[in-house]
């Protein structure tokens, strides 16, 4: 039996990656894969409760966690690609509308 | 009756808003001539209902003759001495039944003169519509049963005097005209309306009839309320010193000219004189003031007139004239005279008013006497009626003017007599002023219509179409034969006074003057106005060797005459000038003090933003560090406590 601390290690250290690739990487469907990847390490810290602690809530809330980000994905997505028919670019770096 | 008084208002309205409303659709119809008919046709309706209106109040005995119809309550607030109760209702009785015939008769007239007049400018239907609405405040002014109604009418008049001097709107001087036609007459409501308080606030009433009962008894009147209803009087009917917006409102079209500003609404001021006489009578001197004000403005006017060169502008200074005659009568308890005045003067005034715009609308235009001459050869039908007119306004007799000017002048020689020696002086400017009036309306027609021609050499005038024809036609019957039926003092032959009498506020006894004198008034008044009429048509006809010599011996009093006493330019330094310093001071401290603090204020706000908004940069990267960083400061915080 794998303890429980080892699975929010492994959380935080997927949080960590995702947070570090979506503040470092310009590309924005890494940016996007990375929060992804931030989710996922919820998803995981989730599970690993709800095994030790209280097995059906805990579970519920990985699911709408999964729920949510396939929306947002295929909002997100859709996003990426209008902009990139714009600009003809992903770099995050070129896009620079949301100013004052 | 209430049928006839609802209709008479609701004719011109309706005009009004037909032609208002849908102008654009009309004005295309009938040649043009659609908006015309449709105002024409209300007009005549208008005087076919006053006629209907005479009619009935001359059916009921002689001293209840005063019909009261309430249409319906405008307003009833408060209770026992403070309610005031307003009726929207009309008064029939022999003064406002009289003004409305004038208005209407000489309406219909002149309307119908426009038809033609205008049939070649752009915005006909807004002219009519302009010109129906005018009919109707006029009716409301006259026919109104209390004195807010009548200042209803009043301000309604005023409004559409402004809209239609300024019809060219596009001119700027025609625009300029209207605004100040506009300004000078509040100067002249604001004391109007002081005296309307005042009214409500002594005697408990502003309605005609309970007015007069309320003054039943009453000792003596404040003279500074009677002195703010002559205040209004003296603007809308163009006397000292606010005389100066009525040469400048003949920037509207002619007929306009004829109508509003020779014929009706500038009598309007006289109305309310003969309509509150009972009120003025109590006033202690101020109907002295009334006398002077109306003489002098009679006199110096008339000496303007001498020396102007635009035809409209002669007859404009000639109408100031005339109304100081009517003010000089009022001022000496002669208020059935100065109604007589009123009648006439619509009558010959009009004519010459529209027989001028037929000669401009002949020329294409041109205004100045100077340009003209010799017309008579190509317009005589004009030059025939116009002659008429302008013998009736010098006074020559038998015609219409003669008599009611020489009522006017007998009844100041009159109060001479008994007593009010300061009198004889005012009779005296009375005839100094019959001798301008017979000079210059004998040079106007001399300029116009005899001599030599000066005209352009490619204008080829022509006569006034049959519609501009008909009207000048009546008009001049009526300036030839309106004295002689309306009143002959020296006679005894007086309708209009017996007829006007229950209305207006009695005499002073022993009032009535001798029959030699009446005579000798007579004749002498006629000598003067012969005499005159033909010096002025001898100095004009030919060479101006005459006044030619007179301008060269006094070359100081011509300028004068001809820059009309610089009271314009008097006004501009003494009133127009600081007026406009005090505005543009305003404008400097609103711009600069009021504007500033709200400058002041967004600029902090903008101060304030410029240093976050460096923070806005458009990166996603940064947007990402800074909620990162703000995440984590939030996660150390909560690991803290």
């Amino acid at each position: 039996m794998v303890p429980q601390s080892w699975y929010l290690v492994l959380s935080a250290a997927l949080f960590t990656l995702g947070v570090a690739g979506f503040a470092v990487r310009r590309n924005s469907l890494v940016m996007f894969m990375s929060v992804e990847l931030m989710l996922n390490a919820a998803n995981v810290a989730f599970v690993a409760c709800a095994r030790a602690h209280e097995p059906v809530r805990g579970t519920v809330y990985a699911l709408f966690v999964i729920a949510v980000a396939a929306s947002e994905v295929a909002v997100g997505l859709a996003l990426v690609l209008a902009l990139f028919r714009l600009k003809r670019t992903v770099n995050a770096d070129e896009i620079r509308e949301l100013r004052a | 009756m209430t049928a006839v008084a609802a209709l008479l208002l609701l004719l011109p309205l309706a005009a009004a808003a037909v032609n208002g409303l849908f102008g654009r659709a009309l004005d295309k119809k009938l040649h043009g001539r659609l908006p015309g008919v449709i105002a024409t046709a209300a007009a005549a309706g208008c005087f076919v209902l006053s006629v209907v209106a005479f009619f009935e109040v001359v059916a009921l005995p002689e001293e209840a003759r005063s019909l009261a119809v309430p249409l319906y309550t405008w307003l009833d607030l408060g209770a026992g001495a403070q309610r005031l109760a307003l009726d929207v209702g009309l008064l029939l009785d022999p003064l406002s039944v009289t003004w409305a015939l004038v208005v209407t008769g000489v309406g219909s007239l002149i309307f119908l003169y426009s038809i033609a007049y205008m049939e070649h400018e752009e915005g006909r239907a807004r002219y009519f519509a302009y010109l129906s609405l005018f009919l109707f405040s006029m009716l409301v002014l006259v026919l109104g049963g209390n004195l807010v109604l009548t200042f209803v009418g009043w301000e309604g008049v005023g409004l559409c005097s402004y809209l239609l001097i300024g019809f060219d709107y596009g001119k700027l001087s025609a625009a300029d005209a209207g605004r100040k036609a506009f300004l000078v007459n509040r100067i002249g409501d604001v004391g109007f309306l002081i005296a309307m308080f005042w009214t409500w606030s002594q005697y408990g009433t502003l309605d005609h009839v309970a007015l007069k009962v309320a003054l039943v008894g009453v000792a003596a009147v404040p003279a500074l309320l009677a002195l703010g209803y002559f205040v209004g009087a003296t603007g809308k009917s163009a006397q000292l010193p606010l005389f100066v917006w009525l040469p400048d409102a003949m920037a509207g079209p002619t007929p306009v000219s004829a109508l509003i500003h020779a014929a009706t609404m500038v009598t309007a001021g006289i109305y309310l004189l003969c309509r509150l006489s009972p009120l003025f009578v109590l006033a202690e001197g101020v109907l002295d003031v009334v006398a002077w004000v109306g003489a002098l403005t009679a006199l110096f006017s008339g000496l303007i007139a001498l020396r102007q060169r635009d035809i409209k502008k002669v007859l404009a200074y000639s109408t100031v004239s005339q109304l100081g005659y009517m003010f000089l009568g009022c001022g000496v308890h002669a208020f059935s005279s100065a109604a007589f005045h009123v009648v006439t003067h619509a009558f010959f005034k009009a004519l010459l008013f529209l027989g001028a715009g037929a000669v401009i609308h002949a020329l294409h235009g041109e205004q100045d006497l100077w340009k003209m001459g010799g017309l008579k050869r190509q317009l005589p039908k004009t030059a025939r009626v116009m002659k008429i007119g302008a013998l009736a306004l010098a006074g020559i007799p038998p015609l219409a003017g003669f008599f009611s000017k020489d009522e006017i002048l007998g009844a100041a020689f009159n109060a001479g007599m008994h007593g009010h020696v300061d009198k004889f002086v005012l009779w005296g400017v009375g005839v100094v002023t019959a001798a301008l009036t017979a000079f210059y309306s004998a040079r106007l027609i001399a300029l116009c219509f005899e001599g030599e021609s000066r005209l352009a050499p490619d204008e080829h005038p022509h006569e006034a179409p049959a519609m501009m024809a008909i009207p000048l036609q009546v008009l001049a019957v009526l300036s030839v034969i309106g004295g002689l039926g309306l009143g002959i003092e020296a006679v005894g032959w007086m309708p209009l006074h017996h007829w006007l009498a229950p209305s207006l506020a009695s005499a002073p006894d022993g009032a009535h003057p001798s029959a030699f004198f009446t005579w000798a008034l007579l004749v002498l008044a006629a000598f003067v106005a012969i005499l005159f009429w033909r010096v002025g048509s001898a100095w004009f006809r030919g060479e101006f060797e005459a006044p030619r010599r007179l301008e060269l011996q006094f070359p100081r009093a011509a300028r004068a005459l001809a820059g009309r006493f610089w009271v314009d330019e008097i006004y501009d330094r003494a009133v127009v000038r600081p007026l406009r310093g005090v505005a543009e001071l305003c404008l400097e401290f609103d711009v600069r003090v009021v504007d500033g603090l709200y400058n002041l204020a967004a600029s902090c706000s903008a101060l304030l933003a410029t240093g976050v908004r460096i923070l806005q940069n458009g990166v996603v990267h940064a947007y990402a560090f800074w909620f990162i960083a703000g995440a984590a400061f939030f996660l150390w915080l909560a690991s803290r406590s």
